[in-house]
């Protein structure tokens, strides 16, 4: 038994030498949001600057579970398209018009790269599960109820720990459009 | 548990992943001589020779697997910018970083609708992490991230699940596990612009569901748990 513990200390502590390995969770998402909103992608626009090019989406907010509400904001994306070029960025989030999302935001960019970005369907917010990162939002269309690749959250479980965290704070934590 | 200890023990399966674009289209270059520039100036005393040393090392680990297959050629200083109309693929460091800060790197990788890569370019975060040239603890390592970052400039994706290999998307202060291509990241490199049939393995969008190094130390301990187990 001694050798037991021994080795699984020895493993522990192996472990323990690297940094987690798991996406950020939904407390540490909400810690380093300014904003936490439900919406629809209504539409997207490019923008090229000095830092290169970025998509601009326009997101409908349905709902505000954490921060100033504002009717509609948009959220800027790494890459996008320039004429018959497209630039691509791993692990950008892709905000695609007419897909439902659950944005974690900091200002206008989405909190962990793409790890604040979550699609929404059928009362789940998915996102992909290795990825420490967005993966297409597209793929939705192949890989949807494969839980082998995508984690979610139900977008009632979302609502509830906003609800909690409103409550001990004395703030109202959801506005709805 | 035995069927369970099998699947444990099972080797590094295929993770790797090309990236496709929005069309569908995996991105590759058809190109195969790729050029590239470098702006060396960084807050981080990091040695322009160093520099140009690691960079030189990042793309001779991912053009030996294909042979003649891949050529990269320095062609030399540039101001660092990402810019699609350039025509310069340039690897720089960022002091004034205008993306996550949990970010060490970030490769934008210019392509046609069908998937042809027509250029890149690669911005280094130095102004939330440290960087260093020999593996220190508490810095990222310069060869380490790059070579990450080239394999993206090839069209190569993340592999989610294989830790130790160079597509792996997460890193950590002193990490060198990236500076090698894993057998994994091979594959893909191969799969892209190998001449001849491709890679062997028919699972060109594999997926594992057991990390290497987690799956590494359950194969060593399990067994122990066993022969404990029966003695009892």
């Amino acid at each position: 038994m001694a050798a037991i513990i021994f080795l699984l200390s020895c493993w522990l502590q192996t472990a323990q030498a690297i940094p987690p390995l798991t996406p950020m969770d939904l407390p540490k998402l909400t810690e380093r949001a300014e904003r936490v909103v439900m919406g629809e992608v209504l539409t997207h626009r490019m923008e090229l600057d000095q830092d290169g090019l970025w998509t601009v989406a326009m997101v409908r907010v349905t709902e505000t579970l954490q921060g100033d509400h504002r009717p509609a904001i948009e959220v800027r994306v790494p890459g996008g398209h320039l004429r018959d070029m497209e630039i691509s960025v791993s692990r950008a989030p892709d905000l695609v018009p007419g897909d439902q999302v659950l944005l974690f935001l900091d200002d206008d960019r989405v909190v962990g790269f793409g790890q604040g970005a979550f699609v929404v369907t059928e009362g789940k917010a998915w996102r992909s599960l290795h990825a420490w990162a967005f993966d297409n939002p597209k793929r939705l269309d192949t890989k949807a109820g494969d839980e082998a690749y995508y984690t979610w959250l139900t977008v009632t479980e979302v609502r509830a720990v906003f609800s909690r965290a409103s409550a001990s704070s004395g703030h109202p934590s959801s506005v709805e459009n | 548990m035995y069927v369970l200890f099998l699947a444990i023990m099972t080797p590094d399966a295929t993770a790797w992943q090309v990236r496709n674009n929005d069309h569908g289209m995996e991105l590759r270059w058809k190109q195969i001589h790729i050029t590239y520039e470098v702006d060396p100036s960084n807050d981080q005393n990091l040695s322009d020779a160093a520099i140009d040393s690691m960079i030189s090392a990042a793309t001779r680990t991912w053009s030996q697997p294909v042979g003649d297959g891949l050529a990269f050629e320095y062609r030399g200083r540039a101001e660092g910018k990402i810019n699609p109309h350039d025509n310069k693929n340039i690897i720089y460091f960022e002091n004034d970083w205008d993306y996550d800060s949990s970010l060490v790197g970030l490769t934008f990788i210019w392509s046609h609708p069908d998937g042809e890569i027509v250029g890149f370019d690669m911005a280094l975060n130095t102004r939330d992490h440290d960087w260093s040239i020999d593996g220190s603890p508490g810095e990222n390592d310069l060869l380490n991230t790059i070579t990450h970052e080239f394999g993206h400039a090839l069209g190569v994706d993340h592999s989610p699940t294989v830790q130790t290999a160079t597509m792996f998307p997460s890193t950590y202060p002193g990490e060198l596990n990236k500076r090698d291509l894993h057998n994994d990241d091979e594959r893909a490199v191969q799969y892209l612009y190998a001449e001849g049939p491709g890679p062997e393995d028919d699972n060109v969008m594999g997926c594992s569901t057991v990390g290497a190094r987690g799956a590494a130390h359950l194969a060593w301990f399990l067994p122990l748990i066993v022969t404990v187990g029966r003695r009892q």
